[in-house]
């Protein structure tokens, strides 16, 4: 017992050490939004003499012509998009795959399968030919439409999917099939409510991803109007670096604090979303 | 990692490849309506991927600069990337380095902590999570980096190295060669407890208990032991996962270079080969060459999966 007992001590010794690494830079960041310019570059005590409060509002409207509030704006709308379209190509497709018998199903989800290594960053040059052939350089529909298609996790998602359905009890759909239901009334009202934890699983992840991508907004917007938050915070870092990093701070920190508090209060359906059979060979 | 079944009893299989069309024609024809349910996402998913990596490697045997039409040159941008592109081999190596170190650090590190934070009671364990898994969520946070390794005697490493007197001038991390990859490779690091983290933590909930009583029975004497003959084996398909976005993830990387080291960076210290076909493909606008160094880093890691996989096998033996 006694041994047990040191052991979880020294565990919970080392994770918490760990924890502080890496939470120093977050609480840090955190502190020096609060700070005025001149204390943040005097090595001294970590918290703030005056807490700057300020700097929030003048970080939020520290850009010409175009708030925070904009490419806060800009931001929900196209994340909300990509989570739209990914759950709705991901069930379906995943309510195909794990459920109907079709011709050519396996080499299909081979090839599916095989995209699972394929990293985005490859497909750049063709994608940005194919969307400028499109007329959807400067918008967002390279952003969002894809996204319907899966594109920003691969075949993640649909593998997440498959799992999942297949571990709902076939049962289930017999007894909907001896009620006369269809297939679509079958994905509609047996599959579709089960997959709860999955579904949560999935636009958490395709939220997150969206929400902090910044190679594919970089390449598909120009136009500052439309620009989204990681773009709005590199535009300041170029052209405000010098003159107030509290406020710059304080804008990356609010830009974060949506998807902190969306993962904490979600966590658990997360987890068990790729729990409850999500990955298995 | 899929299961394929084929049935070899199938009398379909034995059949002269004419008839086998018919009857494949004949049985697409029949399940019409199920391919409804699979078309939105097959069609977008046939447009914006598989045919990109056609296009892709089409396009690397050929010279195109967007307002030509691409020219047939066979091997000639491969050559080239070898034996002409002098960068192209810095970049190699810059993303060998940097994947050497964050792939397995990033991929044991995930796997140890989830391990650990796994005996916890459910509340504990999903406050450490939070707490492990924020850096990977704040990536937008990590231009508090660029103040940390600030180029003047008052960014935070300057300061404190100066202070302690193990340096007397500020060192210029994020200009001078020697440092900017370094530095790129520590920020990566701070941001590695991701997805792979997750679907570790989610895997090791799904061990069936029972198999550590029989273990125990069996001899397992110590908790390494218990890991390696009977929790690691059970988890093998989130192993795979897990390795196929470490590696997938640190040969792309890209975008915590761009954003820490400027692009280009300086005597292109942080020049990985994703930043490199970003140049040629966004920059210059030569499309053919950079479809070669797509195609190129597409087929090294479907090696690299291979072998990493014959090693998962291991696992447990």
């Amino acid at each position: 017992m006694t041994r047990k007992w040191t052991g979880k001590i020294g565990n919970y010794i080392f994770l918490l050490l760990f924890t502080l690494i890496m939470l120093y830079p977050v609480i840090w960041l955190f502190l020096g939004s609060v700070k005025a310019n001149h204390e943040i570059f005097a090595p001294g005590s970590i918290l703030p003499e005056k807490w700057m409060w300020s700097n929030y509002v003048e970080g939020w409207f520290a850009l010409p012509e175009h708030s925070f509030g904009t490419f806060f704006l800009n931001t929900f709308y196209v994340c909300s998009l990509i989570v739209i379209g990914s759950v709705i190509s991901t069930t379906l497709a995943g309510y195909a795959f794990a459920r109907l018998n079709f011709p050519l199903k396996n080499l299909l989800f081979t090839i599916l399968m095989a995209t699972l290594m394929l990293p985005q960053q490859v497909l750049m040059v063709p994608r940005y030919m194919l969307y400028s052939k499109f007329g959807w350089i400067n918008s967002y529909k390279p952003l969002i439409i894809p996204a319907f298609a899966a594109q920003f996790s691969g075949a993640f998602f649909i593998y997440l999917m498959v799992q999942f359905i297949r571990g709902i009890p076939r049962e289930l759909d017999e007894a909907a099939i001896v009620d006369g239901c269809n297939h679509f009334r079958l994905f509609w009202s047996v599959i579709l409510p089960n997959c709860k934890p999955a579904i949560i699983s999935i636009s958490l992840f395709s939220l997150m991803w969206s929400w902090n991508d910044f190679l594919n907004q970089l390449l598909y917007i120009n136009n500052v109007g439309r620009f989204t938050l990681s773009l709005g915070l590199r535009l300041f870092l170029d052209n405000a670096a010098a003159v107030n990093w509290g406020a710059l701070f304080a804008m990356s920190l609010v830009t974060i604090l949506p998807l902190l508090i969306i993962f904490f209060l979600a966590q658990r359906y997360f987890v068990e979303g790729i729990a409850a059979s999500g990955i298995k060979g | 990692m899929q299961s394929i079944e084929i049935n070899i009893n199938d009398p379909a299989n034995k059949l002269s490849m004419s008839d086998r069309w018919l009857r494949l024609r004949k049985r697409i024809v029949d399940s019409k309506e199920l391919y409804l349910y699979l078309a939105p996402f097959a069609i977008l998913f046939f447009v914006f991927t598989v045919l990109p990596v056609i296009i892709s490697i089409y396009l690397s045997f050929t010279y195109y600069n967007m307002l030509e039409a691409p020219k047939w040159v066979g091997w000639q941008n491969y050559i080239r990337l070898f034996l002409a592109d002098d960068v192209f081999l810095i970049a190699l190596k810059n993303t060998f380095i940097f994947a050497i170190i964050t792939g397995p650090v990033s991929y044991m590190a995930s796997l140890l902590i989830a391990w650990m934070i796994n005996e916890f009671k459910p509340k504990i364990r999903a406050f450490f999570t939070l707490l492990f898994y924020a850096p990977s969520i704040s990536g937008n946070a990590y231009l508090v980096w660029q103040y940390f390794f600030h180029n003047d005697p008052y960014g935070y490493a300057n300061a404190i190295l100066m202070d302690l007197g193990i340096i007397h001038e500020p060192i210029l991390w994020l200009i001078d060669p020697r440092y900017i990859l370094w530095i790129v490779i520590i920020v990566v690091l701070w941001m590695s407890l991701g997805t792979s983290f997750l679907v570790f933590i989610a895997g090791l909930q799904n061990v069936d208990n029972s198999l550590y009583e029989a273990g125990a029975i069996d001899g397992i004497k110590n908790r390494w032991q218990e890991l390696w003959y009977i929790t690691l084996p059970c988890m093998r398909p989130q192993l795979m996962f897990g390795a196929i976005m470490a590696i997938t993830q640190s040969f792309a990387a890209s975008q915590q270079s761009i954003a820490l080291a400027g692009f280009p960076s300086v005597d292109y210290a942080a020049r990985t080969i994703v930043t490199h076909l970003v140049d040629y493909g966004s920059v210059r606008f030569e499309m053919g060459y950079a479809a070669a160094i797509a195609t190129l880093l597409f087929f090294g890691m479907i090696i690299i999966q291979r072998i990493v996989q014959g090693m998962l096998n291991k696992v447990g033996e």
